[in-house]
């Protein structure tokens, strides 16, 4: 009963805008008002303009055939996703194993999404990035040179995986970060950049070794304009 | 297997070594604060298994075709029903999402054909597995040869090179020990 009386004290005197707990209070009305809404469920399908533009076009440092084969991997994750989704939707809840295929559900769901954002945020020749984007840039990195070091370093990370930058909307902060896998380690918020450091992004073209020459040679490539479009949208 | 396939992968393996010394080196470092010592110790067991499960693939792969004994092929195809099972399992378990090790284990009473998820060798040694084969199924060890898609066709070629004497030689250190 005390830390009740206390709890109630603190929220009469506090000015914050939202209550620090959700639990039901005495007197709310036992029924919320729902509004109606309803999605219209999909499967993953291969986005064909992003293939042709990554494949199609030229992108220095990168070869065709690699480019190729890459997006054929991309193909598989979406194939993948898609048939995780139909035996999920099969599978028995009490059984424990088929439960197994969720955990795997994030691998290949991830893999699509992160395909798609990194062969998007590509350009054979961008634009240097607006004065806008290099001023909230520096803000968190220092300069856009320090921003493009941190990328190829944090790039760097011994295992297989991403470098994304995500908008976390609680802190108003740009998050730089290693993404293990597809999945462990992606930092809550909306994915403005995505670069793609498993082994098969470089390794037809550069020694096992030289993930460094691939990540100095990408960040050349990234669409800057495409990267701050997601930031405003995800603002 | 193309020669410039496999002296990359050597290349990849003197970084790991590489790397785990320069790890020792920073351990060794007194300015250097507790926590990142915490967190540089992980990483040198993770380059520690990198070394380890290299050292234990290059040694069980032989451009010659080497059988087991007929005694070796016995016990171990009795829980198999015979080496081409295990082959196949050994195919069967790369498919496995991500990358890893496809390996044969031994344990005191079992033998299992188990996927060693990146470098995680703990997952398999902790629940006391012991390594008789070890196939790398990370990229670097056959897109140059086989292409993004051809991990399965690697898989299927390495299992006839795989050298059955040194297989056989682990599973009786592991059994008399």
């Amino acid at each position: 009963m005390m830390h009740i009386l206390v709890v109630l004290a603190l929220l009469s005197s506090c000015k914050c805008s939202f209550h620090p707990f959700s639990g039901p209070l005495k007197n709310a009305s036992p029924k919320r008002p729902v509004g109606t809404y309803k999605l219209s469920p999909q499967e993953y399908s291969v986005n064909e303009t992003l293939v042709d533009w990554v494949t199609k076009n030229n992108f220095p440092g990168i070869s065709n055939k690699m480019m190729v084969e890459h997006v054929d991997l991309y193909r598989g994750y979406v194939k993948n996703a898609n048939t995780l989704l139909a035996n999920m939707a099969k599978s028995s809840i009490d059984s424990v194993m088929k439960l197994e295929l969720g955990r795997r559900f994030g691998f290949e769901a991830n893999g699509v999404h992160l395909h798609e954002l990194f062969f998007s945020n590509l350009h054979p020749s961008p634009a240097s990035p607006s004065e806008n984007l290099v001023s909230v840039i520096s803000d968190e990195f220092g300069s856009f040179n320090k921003f493009l070091e941190r990328i190829q370093i944090i790039g760097g990370t011994r295992g297989t995986g991403w470098v994304t930058m995500t908008l976390d909307k609680s802190l108003n902060r740009l998050i730089l970060n290693w993404v293990n896998e597809h999945q462990d380690g992606q930092s809550i918020g909306d994915v403005v950049l995505a670069v793609d450091c498993w082994e098969h992004a470089y390794i037809k073209d550069y020694k096992s070794t030289a993930r460094g020459d691939y990540l100095q040679n990408l960040v050349k490539l990234i669409d800057w304009e495409v990267v701050e479009r997601r930031l405003k949208a995800a603002m | 297997m193309t020669l410039n396939q496999i002296n990359d992968h050597f290349r990849y393996y003197e970084k790991a070594v590489a790397n785990y010394n320069a790890l020792t080196t920073l351990l060794a470092n007194d300015s250097v604060p507790e926590q990142e010592k915490k967190q540089i110790e992980f990483r040198r067991t993770y380059e520690n298994n990198t070394i380890r499960l290299h050292e234990l693939f290059f040694e069980n792969i032989n451009p010659k075709r080497i059988l087991p004994s007929l005694e070796f092929t016995d016990k171990i195809a009795s829980a198999f029903g015979n080496l081409s099972a295990i082959e196949q399992d050994l195919v069967a378990v790369s498919e496995a999402e991500g990358v890893g090790w496809a390996g044969l284990f031994a344990s005191n009473d079992s033998v299992v054909v188990a996927f060693i998820r990146g470098s995680d060798f703990g997952s398999v040694s902790d629940a006391g597995y012991k390594p008789l084969i070890i196939i790398d199924c990370w990229e670097h060890a056959y897109v140059k040869d086989f292409g993004m898609q051809g991990k399965k066709e690697y898989v299927s070629t390495l299992t006839k090179y795989i050298d059955w004497g040194v297989v056989e030689k682990r599973f009786n250190d592991i059994r008399s020990a």
